[in-house]
């Protein structure tokens, strides 16, 4: 399933940016919600709240590169495990800042 | 990039839109517990204060990666590209001009010590790093936006890719690498 977080988050799981500056367009409905004390903006308060949770894609394939449009220029997420070597795009997963993936036998979640 | 299994099951993972210490959250949908994205440690939940294992990875440009795996394969939903983004141009984000991308870089701990090493502070060179009492080899390649690090084996060990202050929001003391002259 596609959608769009648009959030202005791109990038920033790993980077601790968090910009949580949310838009409303094309805002996904939550699938759940985690109560917890967390910081709701950067650089804001903890407080207790229901933390909104949005689905990323589960069983992500692993594609033969030959028939994807990816460019040389195009950052990847790259691992080798259990034999294989798999490249996550980090325009596939800034979409989603994490997604449910395999490399060989290994259940793995990249996220960006 | 963490290993999704805890306890011995396999987990699902979706975003959470909050924040620890200003980094970005995950939740898994099987315990619904919630995890930092940085750190992997649960900070609730019913696995609270367990930590995800990380498997070894790079982030680099496809150019890069595929002179280092030529038979790689590419994990994504096909055709599902998202939007495009700041490293079209990188250090003029398209999207978030907030971010500045020269300002990127690799951490890494070891024991109880930690380092971050600015993509700035580096050039395509290779450069021994000690840490934690051992030896490694930092292989710079800022050219690609990225770097890795061996162990004294060669095997690539567990980094992240990060800005500094979120780096140091989870390792206050960490080192600031610079490359000696």
């Amino acid at each position: 399933m596609k959608h769009h977080l648009n959030y202005g988050l791109a990038f920033c799981l790993v980077l601790g940016i968090g910009a949580l500056a949310m838009g409303a367009e094309n805002e996904p409905n939550p699938i759940r919600t985690v109560h917890a004390n967390v910081q709701m903006r950067p650089g804001g308060e903890f407080e207790e709240v229901d933390v909104p949770v949005y689905e990323s894609p589960n069983s992500v394939p692993n594609l033969a590169a030959e028939g994807v449009a990816i460019t040389d220029d195009d950052l990847i997420l790259g691992v080798v495990a259990d034999g294989e070597a798999v490249a996550f795009p980090v325009r596939f997963l800034s979409s989603y800042e994490v997604v449910n993936g395999r490399v060989g036998k290994i259940p793995v979640a990249p996220s960006w | 990039m963490y290993v999704r299994r805890s306890q011995g099951e396999e987990l699902t993972f979706d975003f959470a839109l909050g924040l620890i210490h200003d980094n970005l959250l995950i939740s898994d949908r099987e315990t619904n517990s919630l995890w930092s994205q940085l750190h992997g440690k649960a900070i609730a939940g019913p696995r609270e204060n367990e930590a995800l294992r990380m498997v070894a990875s790079v982030q680099t440009t496809w150019r890069q990666w595929k002179k280092m795996h030529p038979a790689s394969r590419i994990g994504m939903t096909p055709d599902d590209w998202g939007r495009a983004y700041w490293y079209r141009d990188p250090g003029k984000p398209e999207r978030e001009p907030e971010h500045d991308t020269t300002a990127l870089g690799l951490g890494f701990s070891e024991g109880t010590e930690a380092i971050f090493i600015p993509l700035s502070a580096i050039e395509d060179l290779d450069y021994p790093l000690e840490l934690g009492g051992k030896s490694f080899v930092l292989h710079g390649r800022p050219s690609e936006m990225t770097a890795w690090i061996d162990d004294a084996a060669g095997q690539l060990v567990t980094t992240v890719m990060a800005y500094e202050s979120g780096w140091r929001s989870f390792f206050p003391d960490t080192e600031v690498f610079v490359a000696s002259p």
